[in-house]
Protein backbone atom coordinates (compact mmCIF):
# COMPACT_ATOMS: atom_id res chain seq x y z
CA UNK A 1 0.00 0.00 0.00
CA UNK A 2 1.32 3.49 -0.59
CA UNK A 3 1.95 5.44 2.26
CA UNK A 4 1.44 8.60 0.79
CA UNK A 5 -1.49 10.55 0.21
CA UNK A 6 -2.15 10.99 -3.26
CA UNK A 7 -3.08 14.83 -3.60
CA UNK A 8 -2.77 15.05 -7.72
CA UNK A 9 -6.66 15.08 -7.88
CA UNK A 10 -6.97 17.68 -5.32
CA UNK A 11 -7.49 21.50 -6.88
CA UNK A 12 -4.14 23.96 -7.32
CA UNK A 13 -5.13 27.20 -7.03
CA UNK A 14 -3.39 30.16 -8.56
CA UNK A 15 -3.33 33.43 -7.71
CA UNK A 16 -5.90 36.65 -8.69
CA UNK A 17 -4.96 38.22 -11.58
CA UNK A 18 -4.61 41.65 -9.96
CA UNK A 19 -2.86 40.02 -6.50
CA UNK A 20 0.84 41.16 -7.26
CA UNK A 21 0.15 44.74 -8.21
CA UNK A 22 -2.03 45.03 -4.92
CA UNK A 23 1.12 43.31 -3.37
CA UNK A 24 3.52 46.72 -4.60
CA UNK A 25 0.62 49.05 -3.77
CA UNK A 26 0.91 47.54 -0.32
CA UNK A 27 4.96 47.88 -0.41
CA UNK A 28 5.18 51.37 -1.84
CA UNK A 29 2.81 52.86 0.54
CA UNK A 30 4.19 51.30 3.37
CA UNK A 31 7.31 52.61 1.89
CA UNK A 32 5.93 56.06 2.18
CA UNK A 33 4.49 55.99 5.47
CA UNK A 34 8.38 55.23 6.98
CA UNK A 35 9.58 58.24 4.58
CA UNK A 36 6.56 60.67 6.09
CA UNK A 37 7.70 58.88 9.91
CA UNK A 38 11.37 59.10 9.52
CA UNK A 39 11.07 62.97 8.02
CA UNK A 40 8.52 63.61 10.91
CA UNK A 41 10.90 62.22 13.83
CA UNK A 42 13.44 64.71 11.89
CA UNK A 43 11.32 67.71 11.86
CA UNK A 44 10.26 66.77 16.14
CA UNK A 45 14.22 66.93 16.55
CA UNK A 46 14.45 69.41 14.94
CA UNK A 47 12.05 71.36 16.79
CA UNK A 48 13.39 69.88 20.22
CA UNK A 49 16.70 71.33 19.55
CA UNK A 50 15.48 74.81 18.51
CA UNK A 51 13.00 74.90 21.62
CA UNK A 52 16.10 74.21 23.58
CA UNK A 53 18.28 76.42 21.85
CA UNK A 54 16.00 79.15 22.49
CA UNK A 55 15.18 78.16 26.24
CA UNK A 56 19.19 78.35 26.24
CA UNK A 57 19.26 81.63 25.36
CA UNK A 58 16.90 82.83 27.57
CA UNK A 59 18.16 81.20 30.37
CA UNK A 60 21.39 82.83 29.77
CA UNK A 61 19.77 86.07 28.16
CA UNK A 62 17.91 86.56 31.59
CA UNK A 63 20.90 85.85 33.55
CA UNK A 64 23.00 88.32 31.99
CA UNK A 65 20.18 90.83 32.30
CA UNK A 66 19.90 90.19 36.03
CA UNK A 67 23.54 91.04 36.11
CA UNK A 68 23.19 94.16 34.64
CA UNK A 69 20.08 95.15 36.70
CA UNK A 70 21.94 94.28 39.54
CA UNK A 71 25.33 96.74 38.04
CA UNK A 72 23.29 99.03 37.38
CA UNK A 73 21.46 98.93 40.70
CA UNK A 74 24.48 98.96 42.20
CA UNK A 75 25.69 101.82 39.61
CA UNK A 76 22.64 104.15 40.79
CA UNK A 77 23.00 103.28 44.60
CA UNK A 78 26.55 104.35 44.45
CA UNK A 79 25.34 107.92 43.01
CA UNK A 80 22.63 108.25 45.44
CA UNK A 81 25.40 107.47 47.80
CA UNK A 82 27.94 110.36 46.50
CA UNK A 83 25.02 112.35 45.87
CA UNK A 84 24.05 112.49 49.16
CA UNK A 85 27.59 112.21 50.43
CA UNK A 86 28.28 115.44 48.44
CA UNK A 87 25.37 117.48 50.30
CA UNK A 88 27.08 120.74 51.75
CA UNK A 89 30.39 120.13 50.10
CA UNK A 90 29.08 122.74 47.12
CA UNK A 91 29.67 119.61 44.82
CA UNK A 92 25.99 118.75 44.65
CA UNK A 93 25.24 122.14 43.65
CA UNK A 94 27.49 121.85 40.74
CA UNK A 95 26.00 118.67 39.38
CA UNK A 96 22.29 119.56 40.55
CA UNK A 97 22.57 123.24 39.69
CA UNK A 98 19.61 125.43 39.07
CA UNK A 99 19.38 128.89 38.46
CA UNK A 100 18.50 129.87 42.15
CA UNK A 101 21.77 127.66 43.60
CA UNK A 102 24.02 129.50 40.50
CA UNK A 103 22.78 132.98 42.18
CA UNK A 104 22.47 132.05 45.77
CA UNK A 105 25.47 129.29 45.56
CA UNK A 106 25.67 127.40 49.61
CA UNK A 107 28.81 126.14 50.86
CA UNK A 108 32.22 127.13 49.77
CA UNK B 1 21.39 34.05 -9.72
CA UNK B 2 22.16 32.54 -6.31
CA UNK B 3 20.01 32.98 -3.42
CA UNK B 4 22.74 34.81 -1.72
CA UNK B 5 22.62 37.57 -4.22
CA UNK B 6 18.33 37.51 -4.16
CA UNK B 7 18.32 37.93 -0.17
CA UNK B 8 20.85 40.93 -0.58
CA UNK B 9 18.56 41.96 -3.81
CA UNK B 10 15.65 41.72 -1.62
CA UNK B 11 17.25 43.61 1.62
CA UNK B 12 17.92 46.39 -0.52
CA UNK B 13 14.41 46.39 -1.86
CA UNK B 14 14.57 45.28 -5.30
CA UNK B 15 11.25 45.24 -6.74
CA UNK B 16 12.03 43.02 -9.76
CA UNK B 17 13.59 40.24 -7.47
CA UNK B 18 10.51 40.46 -5.38
CA UNK B 19 8.43 39.50 -8.56
CA UNK B 20 10.88 37.03 -9.54
CA UNK B 21 10.18 35.00 -6.16
CA UNK B 22 6.48 35.54 -7.00
CA UNK B 23 6.20 34.14 -10.18
CA UNK B 24 8.29 30.97 -8.97
CA UNK B 25 6.72 30.95 -5.30
CA UNK B 26 3.43 32.42 -4.74
CA UNK B 27 1.56 29.52 -5.92
CA UNK B 28 3.24 27.27 -3.16
CA UNK B 29 2.23 30.12 -0.79
CA UNK B 30 -1.25 30.33 -2.01
CA UNK B 31 -2.03 26.70 -1.72
CA UNK B 32 -0.39 25.93 1.60
CA UNK B 33 -2.51 29.05 2.91
CA UNK B 34 -5.68 27.70 1.52
CA UNK B 35 -5.14 24.26 2.89
CA UNK B 36 -4.40 25.53 6.20
CA UNK B 37 -7.56 28.13 6.21
CA UNK B 38 -10.12 26.20 3.86
CA UNK B 39 -11.12 29.34 2.54
CA UNK B 40 -9.37 30.88 -0.82
CA UNK B 41 -10.32 34.64 0.20
CA UNK B 42 -8.35 34.23 3.42
CA UNK B 43 -5.81 32.40 1.43
CA UNK B 44 -5.76 35.29 -0.96
CA UNK B 45 -5.21 37.83 2.03
CA UNK B 46 -2.38 36.09 3.50
CA UNK B 47 -0.23 35.13 0.15
CA UNK B 48 -0.32 39.00 -0.15
CA UNK B 49 0.24 39.59 3.41
CA UNK B 50 3.49 37.34 3.07
CA UNK B 51 4.92 39.26 -0.06
CA UNK B 52 4.60 42.59 1.51
CA UNK B 53 6.11 41.64 4.99
CA UNK B 54 8.93 40.11 2.39
CA UNK B 55 11.12 43.29 2.29
CA UNK B 56 11.10 43.60 6.07
CA UNK B 57 11.40 39.83 7.27
CA UNK B 58 14.46 39.54 4.33
CA UNK B 59 16.41 41.80 7.37
CA UNK B 60 16.58 38.94 9.58
CA UNK B 61 16.86 36.43 7.45
CA UNK B 62 19.90 34.61 7.53
CA UNK B 63 20.10 32.63 4.62
CA UNK B 64 20.40 29.46 6.64
CA UNK B 65 17.48 27.21 4.74
CA UNK B 66 16.25 27.89 0.78
CA UNK B 67 13.85 30.83 0.42
CA UNK B 68 11.10 28.93 -0.88
CA UNK B 69 11.27 26.91 2.88
CA UNK B 70 11.40 30.09 4.34
CA UNK B 71 8.34 31.38 2.66
CA UNK B 72 6.61 28.38 3.50
CA UNK B 73 7.25 29.00 7.27
CA UNK B 74 6.35 32.75 6.79
CA UNK B 75 2.71 30.86 5.16
CA UNK B 76 2.51 28.56 7.72
CA UNK B 77 3.15 31.12 11.15
CA UNK B 78 0.97 33.67 9.03
CA UNK B 79 -1.78 31.30 8.66
CA UNK B 80 -1.53 29.98 12.36
CA UNK B 81 -1.90 34.04 13.78
CA UNK B 82 -4.96 34.39 11.49
CA UNK B 83 -6.74 31.41 12.81
CA UNK B 84 -5.68 32.58 16.35
CA UNK B 85 -7.23 35.80 15.88
CA UNK B 86 -10.42 34.38 14.21
CA UNK B 87 -10.48 31.85 16.62
CA UNK B 88 -11.64 28.87 14.46
CA UNK B 89 -9.25 26.11 15.00
CA UNK B 90 -12.15 23.88 13.59
CA UNK B 91 -13.10 20.60 12.71
CA UNK B 92 -15.31 21.47 9.70
CA UNK B 93 -18.71 20.56 10.32
CA UNK B 94 -19.64 17.80 7.56
CA UNK B 95 -22.98 19.57 6.91
CA UNK B 96 -21.37 22.55 5.63
CA UNK B 97 -18.69 20.93 4.07
CA UNK B 98 -19.74 21.55 0.53
CA UNK B 99 -21.20 24.97 0.94
CA UNK B 100 -17.34 25.54 2.15
CA UNK B 101 -15.91 23.67 -0.91
CA UNK B 102 -18.47 25.98 -3.32
CA UNK B 103 -16.91 29.11 -1.91
CA UNK B 104 -13.39 28.47 -1.20
CA UNK B 105 -12.60 26.67 -4.52
CA UNK B 106 -13.11 28.95 -8.00
CA UNK B 107 -14.85 28.39 -10.80
CA UNK B 108 -11.68 27.54 -12.36
CA UNK B 109 -11.34 24.31 -10.85
CA UNK B 110 -14.41 22.70 -12.74
CA UNK B 111 -12.08 20.33 -14.72
CA UNK B 112 -11.79 17.55 -11.77
CA UNK B 113 -13.55 14.67 -11.01
CA UNK B 114 -15.97 16.16 -7.81
CA UNK B 115 -16.26 12.98 -5.63
CA UNK B 116 -12.32 12.31 -5.16
CA UNK B 117 -11.49 16.39 -4.21
CA UNK B 118 -14.60 16.16 -1.60
CA UNK B 119 -13.17 13.15 -0.48
CA UNK B 120 -10.02 14.21 0.26
CA UNK B 121 -10.95 17.73 1.32
CA UNK B 122 -13.37 16.09 3.49
CA UNK B 123 -10.45 13.76 4.77
CA UNK B 124 -8.25 16.77 5.51
CA UNK B 125 -10.80 18.75 7.09
CA UNK B 126 -10.76 16.74 9.94
CA UNK B 127 -6.98 17.45 11.05
CA UNK B 128 -5.76 20.75 13.05
CA UNK B 129 -4.37 23.17 10.43
CA UNK B 130 -0.71 22.69 11.15
CA UNK B 131 -1.30 19.01 10.51
CA UNK B 132 -2.39 19.93 7.14
CA UNK B 133 0.20 21.91 6.60
CA UNK B 134 2.81 19.49 7.42
CA UNK B 135 0.77 16.47 5.54
CA UNK B 136 0.27 19.08 2.46
CA UNK B 137 3.93 19.94 2.50
CA UNK B 138 4.59 17.07 2.75
CA UNK B 139 2.86 14.46 0.08
CA UNK B 140 1.63 17.05 -2.35
CA UNK B 141 4.74 19.81 -2.70
CA UNK B 142 7.34 16.81 -1.70
CA UNK B 143 9.55 18.63 0.91
CA UNK B 144 11.94 16.13 2.37
CA UNK B 145 11.76 15.28 6.05
CA UNK B 146 14.75 17.43 7.14
CA UNK B 147 13.68 20.45 5.80
CA UNK B 148 10.16 19.92 7.51
CA UNK B 149 11.97 19.09 10.95
CA UNK B 150 13.35 22.79 10.47
CA UNK B 151 10.61 24.57 9.29
CA UNK B 152 8.42 23.25 12.13
CA UNK B 153 10.86 22.80 14.99
CA UNK B 154 10.67 19.09 15.32
CA UNK B 155 12.65 16.14 15.20
CA UNK B 156 12.19 13.81 12.41
CA UNK B 157 10.64 10.99 14.16
CA UNK B 158 7.94 13.23 15.89
CA UNK B 159 6.84 14.40 12.29
CA UNK B 160 7.21 10.65 10.90
CA UNK B 161 4.62 9.67 13.51
CA UNK B 162 2.70 13.14 13.45
CA UNK B 163 2.28 12.32 9.36
CA UNK B 164 1.68 8.55 10.01
CA UNK B 165 -1.53 9.52 12.25
CA UNK B 166 -2.57 12.03 10.01
CA UNK B 167 -2.66 9.82 6.75
CA UNK B 168 -4.26 7.30 8.45
CA UNK B 169 -7.09 9.57 9.86
CA UNK B 170 -7.42 11.12 6.01
CA UNK B 171 -7.45 7.43 4.78
CA UNK B 172 -10.49 6.82 7.53
CA UNK B 173 -12.35 9.49 6.27
CA UNK B 174 -12.48 8.93 2.65
CA UNK B 175 -12.90 5.16 3.51
CA UNK B 176 -15.89 6.63 4.97
CA UNK B 177 -17.25 8.76 2.62
CA UNK B 178 -16.47 6.23 -0.52
CA UNK B 179 -18.96 3.84 1.67
CA UNK B 180 -21.92 6.73 1.86
CA UNK B 181 -20.97 7.43 -1.73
Amino acid sequence: MREEIDFSKASRLVPRKDSWDKVVMRINKANEQKESLLLNKFSSLSAAASILFVAGAMFFGFNSNSTATQTSASDSSFEYFSWYSGLGSGNAVSSFSTAIDNYFPTGG
Amino acid sequence: MNEKAIIKKLQKGDLNVLKGIWDKNSQNVLNLAFRMLLDRDKAEDILMDVFVSIPDAIKRFRGDSAISTWLYTLTKNACLMKLRSDRCHFKIVSTRKSEIEEHSTGKEDKGLSEPDKETLFAGLSVLTPEIRSLLWLKDAEGLDIKTLAEMYKAPEGTLKARLSRARAEVRKVIEKENQYA
